[in-house]
């Protein structure tokens, strides 16, 4: 039997679109300290590059967990009520909606994934971002108060702190908001600050959430998008 | 400085991920590969089944770490369940991402197409039967059939490792008790799916396999509610739910005093 095959249309004007992406460090678009760049293939033209990624270093990746670390002790972001965190990850949610066939599109070209299937995928991502704003309002403790007449217990649950979230290269976004959806958006949800970084290759819309325009306005986030130890595994679950 | 490193990808990767993190006492959380068993009983709605059990493996050109790698169908339908796969296969469209008659598109880079290759030939080489696939398709792209392996053994490198590509291996199986021990022969435990209209035998199944994440008639589903996650090697930790949310946290508790203790090292007269 003989598989039906589609060949991948080199002409299709989505291809030709110019796809340079900066790392997104304490709030502000930047490029890596060294200037240096990774160029991102398609699996499916060969010889066509989808994207161009700053190559970030160990440096690079030190100035942004410095800058969450920052965030987390000193930034607003801890310190919001659930609520105000709650409208960012809503807000989060509306505009991967908004942004959804793009975003597709990204990790089509990047993934080699079929565009229907990444479609699907941004549904769900939004989703994630959506319960996680939920959740976040629901962030609660125990009191025991049958220890004695003397006493009074209480348990605080609180944020961890700074996450360092690796995402794998099958599902950039997706596991990057799962990831992110506890507190680690949750990093968010629950006021911890996250640095991500897509492994093995640099991925669009993993990175995408941190964006300035949403959360840098609470100055919570920082990301680079680095190459550091996952980078020589081919399997990533 | 960081509090915590959340990582999905690879078992290998998962765990020098542990061990950078071991001096320092940082919390990890891991989701690692799988070898998800679809256990397959011959009472079971078999058009559904073969459906899903094929998207399940080759849906994103079998690049998912929940993915029913192994099929374990009751030996009575065995044959017809694979020739319903096997047709299913064969009209499952391979190609251009873009094009939205396209299920399945290329695999991610060179290095995971060669290994792919690796595996179906030290299956082949080791008497496997391959049904159908088994190799690339189109002109320089990455694109690789959606491949089905019958007559497999259990040490055999197709039915023990995470491929990471469109093959499954089937195996067959004539009790249920059979069915899970052979669902649990595996370092991993990710995913687990069965197959059964009798709501007993699923249940007694589905509880018997070690399997983080689940499904009874069904294999792809996903919910953001219920924490996900892996037993054995498939990681540590879950995320999405309340649980995932409360990986994410830390727990303080406060003793409050609201008496006036005694003093431990009373003054003397």
């Amino acid at each position: 039997m003989t598989v039906r095959f589609i060949e991948p249309r080199r002409d299709d004007p989505r291809l030709g679109q110019d796809r340079r992406y900066r790392m997104v460090i304490n709030g502000r678009d930047v490029d890596a300290a060294s200037g240096k760049t990774i160029k991102r293939e398609s699996s499916v033209h060969e010889g066509l590059v989808v994207g161009e990624w700053p190559e970030a270093s160990r440096e690079d990746v030190e100035t942004a967990i410095l800058a969450a670390r920052h965030a987390f002790d000193q930034g607003p972001w801890p310190r919001m009520s659930g609520k105000e965190r709650a409208s960012y990850l809503y807000k989060i949610s509306e505009l991967i909606k908004q942004n959804a066939e793009e975003l597709a599109l990204m990790e089509s070209l990047e993934v080699g994934k079929t565009l229907a299937g990444a479609r699907g995928e941004m549904q769900h991502c939004a989703d994630l971002w959506h319960f996680a704003a939920g959740l976040v309002r629901g962030l609660e403790g125990t009191t025991h108060n049958e220890i004695g007449p003397d006493a009074l217990g209480l348990v605080l649950r609180e944020p961890i702190g700074v996450v360092g979230i690796v995402t794998p290269c099958n599902y950039p976004l997706v596991i990057g908001s799962s990831a992110c959806h506890g507190p680690s958006v949750p990093a968010a949800p629950s006021s911890s600050s996250r640095v991500s970084s897509p492994p093995a290759r640099p991925s669009a819309s993993a990175s995408w959430p941190e964006r300035p325009g949403f959360l840098t306005a609470s100055s919570m986030s920082s990301q680079a998008t680095a190459t550091p130890p996952a980078r020589s595994s081919p399997n990533i679950p | 400085m960081t509090d915590m490193i959340a990582f999905t990808g690879s078992q290998r990767v998962g765990r020098q991920i542990g061990a950078f993190a071991a001096p320092t006492i940082k919390r990890v959380g891991l989701e690692l590969g799988g070898k998800g068993p679809q256990v397959v009983f011959a009472d079971a709605d078999l058009d559904a089944a073969a459906d899903q059990v094929t998207s399940s493996i080759f849906g994103n050109q079998g690049q998912t770490c929940i993915a029913g790698s192994r099929l374990i169908v009751e030996k009575s339908v065995a044959k017809q369940f694979v020739d319903r796969l096997a047709r299913i296969a064969a009209r499952v469209t391979v190609g251009d991402p873009l094009n939205p008659e396209t299920n399945v598109g290329a695999l991610i880079n060179k290095t995971q197409i060669e290994k792919v290759e690796g595996y179906v030939e030290a299956g082949r080489q080791a008497g496997a039967e391959m049904v159908i696939g088994g190799g690339r398709v189109g002109n320089g792209g990455l694109f690789y059939t959606p491949t089905i392996f019958t007559g497999v053994k259990p040490d055999m490198s197709i039915v023990r490792d995470e491929i990471f590509g469109p093959v499954l291996a089937v195996q067959t199986f004539e009790t249920r008790d059979e069915a899970i021990a052979m669902a649990n022969d595996t370092i991993y435990g990710l995913s687990g799916m069965v197959w059964s209209r009798d709501i007993n035998n699923a249940l007694q199944t589905i509880r018997g396999i070690r399997a983080g994440r689940c499904w009874v008639n069904g294999t792809r589903e996903g919910l953001v509610e219920m924490p996900i996650g892996g037993y054995k090697q498939s990681g540590q930790g879950r995320e999405l739910g309340h649980k995932g949310f409360e990986e994410y946290s830390e727990y303080k508790n406060i003793y409050v005093n609201l008496g006036v203790s005694e003093p431990w090292a009373p003054a003397r007269n």
